[in-house]
C-alpha cells in the first residue's frame, strides 16, 4: 500500500514501513518518530535522513529475540528486558537477581537461560504488564497471572527450554510440562489477566 | 533420614520461603519447590514442637528458631497441619512428619510430593493455604 506523498513531505511506503517495525522494538523512540511523521514542516530529505541516522542505531533492536538469544550475561536480559520488554518486568527481575540466596541450602542465584525464556515468552506473547514474579530455590523464574479468584495461570521456566505450567478458569484445568516453543505457540492459552 | 511420626492435627508448621518466593506480598508455589537435596520432603518447622520447653511451643518461639538458622532476611509463613493433609496428590494426601535432626530439633517435612509437573499445582494449593492464612512473617 502506497502512502507516498512527497509533495507534502509524508514517507514514502518503504520509509514509514521501517518506522513501524522499529517503534514495536523501541518504544522510547515513539513519540520522537510520531513527530517526525506528522510534522508538515519537514520536507522529505529531512525526514530521511535523520530516519536513517535513527535507523542505523536502531538496527540491532530489530531482532529483540535474536538479542536475547544471543545474550550470555543476566545484565544483558535486563538491559534488553527494559528497553524494549517491559520496565516493570525488568525492574522486578533486577531485583530478584539482588536478593540474598543461601547456597549452602542448595539455593541458587536467578538462573539466566529461566530469565531468558521467561523473557522470550513475553517476548512472543506481547506481555507487557507484569504478572507475580518469583523464582524457586534453584532459581528458576514462576510466572503467575491472577484475574479474579477464578482465573489462574502459573508457568515455571526451566533452563532446558521447557516449562511447567498450570491453568485453572472456569473451563480449563490442566497442569502439565511442555517445550518452551509449543507452550508459546499454543492456541488453548487463555489470555493472561492483569496483575490485581 | 527415617521418616519419623506424623504430626498432631490442631499444630502449625512453619516453612522458610526465601526473598524470592513473595512478591507483592503473595506467595507462590515457587516458595514450596523442591530441591534434588529434598528428596521429595519440604523442610518446615514443627511450631509445636515437643522438643522445646513449652514457652516456645508457639509461633514466636518458631520464629525466633528459624530466625537462628536463617543466613538472612526472609519471610515464613505459617500452616496447619490438618489443611496440609486436605491436600491430594495421587489420590493420596499429603502428610507432614516429625524430621529432627541434632542441629534442628523441630524440623518436620511434608511428604507426598514426586518432583513431577503435577506437583506445580499441589505447591499452588500450598501457597493458597498461605495466602489465606494470612500470615506471612518476615524473619529477620
Amino acid at each position: 500500500m502506497s502512502t507516498a506523498n512527497p509533495a507534502i513531505g509524508y514517507p514514502t511506503e518503504g520509509s514509514f514501513e521501517w518506522f513501524d517495525v522499529t517503534t514495536r522494538f523501541f518504544k522510547r523512540m515513539k513519540t520522537d518518530l510520531n513527530m517526525l511523521s506528522c510534522s508538515s514542516s519537514k520536507t522529505l530529505c529531512d525526514f530521511q535522513e535523520q530516519a536513517e541516522s535513527m535507523r542505523d542505531s536502531l538496527k540491532d533492536w530489530s531482532d529483540i529475540e535474536g538479542l536475547l538469544s544471543r545474550s550470555s550475561e543476566l545484565e544483558e536480559l535486563l538491559a534488553i528486558a527494559r528497553q524494549a520488554i517491559s520496565t516493570e518486568i525488568a525492574e522486578r527481575l533486577t531485583v530478584m537477581r539482588d536478593q540474598p540466596f543461601n547456597p549452602e541450602e542448595g539455593e541458587e542465584p536467578l538462573n539466566i537461560e529461566s530469565t531468558r525464556s521467561f523473557l522470550l515468552f513475553c517476548l512472543r506473547r506481547g506481555i507487557e504488564h507484569r504478572p507475580i514474579i518469583t523464582a524457586t530455590p534453584h532459581g528458576l523464574v514462576q510466572a503467575d497471572w491472577r484475574g479474579g479468584k477464578s482465573n489462574r495461570v502459573t508457568v515455571r521456566f526451566f533452563p532446558e527450554s521447557k516449562v511447567w505450567f498450570s491453568i485453572r478458569t472456569p473451563s480449563l484445568r490442566k497442569t502439565s510440562e511442555l517445550p518452551l516453543k509449543e507452550f508459546w505457540e499454543s492456541q488453548s492459552l487463555p489470555p493472561f489477566p492483569e496483575l490485581e | 533420614m527415617a521418616d519419623k511420626d506424623p504430626l498432631p492435627n490442631g499444630h502449625q508448621i512453619a516453612r522458610l520461603c526465601g526473598t524470592r518466593g513473595v512478591d507483592n506480598g503473595i506467595v507462590t508455589s515457587a516458595a514450596f519447590a523442591l530441591r534434588p537435596k529434598d528428596e521429595c520432603r519440604l523442610s518446615a518447622d514443627w511450631v509445636q514442637c515437643s522438643y522445646v520447653g513449652l514457652e516456645q511451643q508457639n509461633i514466636s518461639g518458631c520464629s525466633d528458631r528459624l530466625r537462628a538458622i536463617s543466613h538472612y532476611p526472609q519471610y515464613a509463613v505459617f500452616l496447619q497441619v490438618d489443611d496440609i493433609r486436605k491436600i491430594m496428590r495421587d489420590n493420596r494426601p499429603l502428610d507432614v512428619l516429625e524430621a529432627h535432626t541434632k542441629r534442628t530439633k523441630c524440623h518436620c517435612a511434608i511428604v507426598g510430593m514426586q518432583d513431577t509437573p503435577e506437583d506445580l499445582e499441589t505447591q499452588g494449593e500450598l501457597a493458597d493455604l498461605a495466602n489465606d492464612a494470612g500470615r506471612i512473617v518476615l524473619v529477620s
